[in-house]
């Protein structure tokens, strides 16, 4: 679905807005029908998970549905993996649930925290994610990079 | 002034707009006939950039009127003013650096309606990149783009939407002398696609080779309004130009 977006009128749209906003109103695009366009599209595959899930776990309240730990797991998945590649949400997700399954079951007291440190590392040493990394690899010769990707 | 007959493109009256006590564009009015180039002149301050922003619907004027082929445009969304023909240049220049020069140029024309279908799309992308002199540069990501060739993919990003009325801000300004001439004759070409031009402009050289009309803009007023010669010689402009006190026209 995300690749028919990219590749679709609304997916253009988006990167142009992403671009210079300013820029995308004076193109003629309807900035805010685009945005709300994306959310709505990206709400109803979660509600559809939601409608999955519920009768399987059948109990469910607000505080587990609303949960802003769950909203913060998926952000540092899709930040580690590369936010701008398709591919790189996929590629910290699988990671990052093994990691958090374990440090959850280990350190159950100090997971928020763990959680948040984790966060910032990713945002300091791998700002383009693991995707961007590749593709830094890729473009160097040699493969040499400097300093601040070796983590 | 020309084209009498025909219906004014764009036309102003009494815009108005303050940033809380400072009144940058004030009682401003002006029309500009089909395919006109008027100039938009005023030292630096002076509300012409304000203006254009609320022309093209980045600001809402306070009071005051703005049609655009006869139909009322103050206060639009701008998108829905850009639907409608009319495009524009930034006086820092903005163009999507993420994207090539091919996809910039798509920008300004794949939201535009009736909707052209991709092949005619592609061609007409070509015939602009050709047109600004941009021609080999298609794939070439906008952000290793020297400062004029910028300013060529922004002036076709805002042709590319076959705009009736074209706002140049500033377009000119930091061109070499050779580089100056290529653009005059760029825009003097536009006259040609029937399209009408508000150029604002400091190069009085290009103003003078362009513009048949201006208008000049001091402390958000109008104080002068003519052919360019005339107006480029009148008192109240020239002591604004250097540094007088405001002038009541």
């Amino acid at each position: 679905m995300g690749w028919l977006i990219a590749r679709s009128r609304l997916g253009f749209a988006l990167r142009v807005i992403g671009e210079d906003e300013t820029v995308a109103r004076h193109c003629g695009i309807n900035t805010t029908f685009a945005k709300v366009a994306l959310f709505t599209i990206s709400a109803t595959v979660m509600t559809l998970v939601g409608a999955i899930m519920a009768p399987r776990w059948t109990y469910i309240e607000p505080s587990i549905a609303f949960n802003s730990m769950i909203s913060f797991q998926v952000l540092i998945m899709a930040l580690l993996g590369g936010a701008h590649r398709l591919w790189g949400p996929v590629l910290g997700a699988v990671p990052l649930t093994l990691l958090f399954e374990l440090l959850s079951a280990r350190f159950p007291n100090t997971f928020t925290i763990i959680l948040g440190c984790i966060f910032l590392l990713i945002v300091y040493l791998l700002p383009r994610g693991v995707a961007g990394l590749f593709e830094k690899l890729a473009a160097t010769p040699g493969g040499k990079t400097t300093g601040q990707v070796a983590a | 002034m020309s084209g009498e007959s025909e219906t004014a493109v764009l036309e102003v009256g009494g815009l108005r707009r303050a940033f809380g006590g400072l009144v940058a564009v004030n009682d401003l009015g002006f029309a500009v006939g089909h395919g006109e180039i008027m100039g938009l002149l005023g030292p630096n301050g002076s509300g012409k950039t304000t203006a254009l922003n609320l022309i093209s619907g980045v600001l809402r004027p306070d009071a005051g009127t703005i049609r655009l082929m006869g139909r009322d445009i103050a206060g639009l969304a701008s998108y829905r003013i850009a639907r409608l023909g009319l495009a524009r240049t930034f006086q820092l220049v903005r163009v999507l650096d993420g994207m090539d020069c091919r996809e910039n140029i798509r920008a300004g024309l794949a939201f535009q309606k009736p909707h052209l279908p991709a092949s005619e799309a592609e061609v007409r992308i070509d015939a602009l990149l050709r047109r600004v002199g941009l021609a080999g540069h298609d794939r070439r990501p906008a952000a290793d783009l020297t400062y004029i060739d910028r300013k060529r993919l922004e002036l076709a990003r805002a042709l590319a939407a076959t705009p009736r009325l074209l706002l140049l801000d500033e377009w000119l300004a930091g061109l070499n002398p050779s580089e100056l001439m290529i653009g005059i004759d760029l825009i003097r070409s536009l006259k040609a696609d029937g399209i009408t031009v508000v150029l604002v402009e400091h190069v009085m050289s290009a103003v003078r080779a362009l513009c048949n009309r201006c208008v000049v803009m001091s402390s958000g007023r109008k104080i002068a309004e003519g052919a360019t010669a005339d107006v480029l010689n009148d008192a109240a402009v020239v002591k604004a130009y250097l540094g007088g006190v405001a002038v009541n026209a």
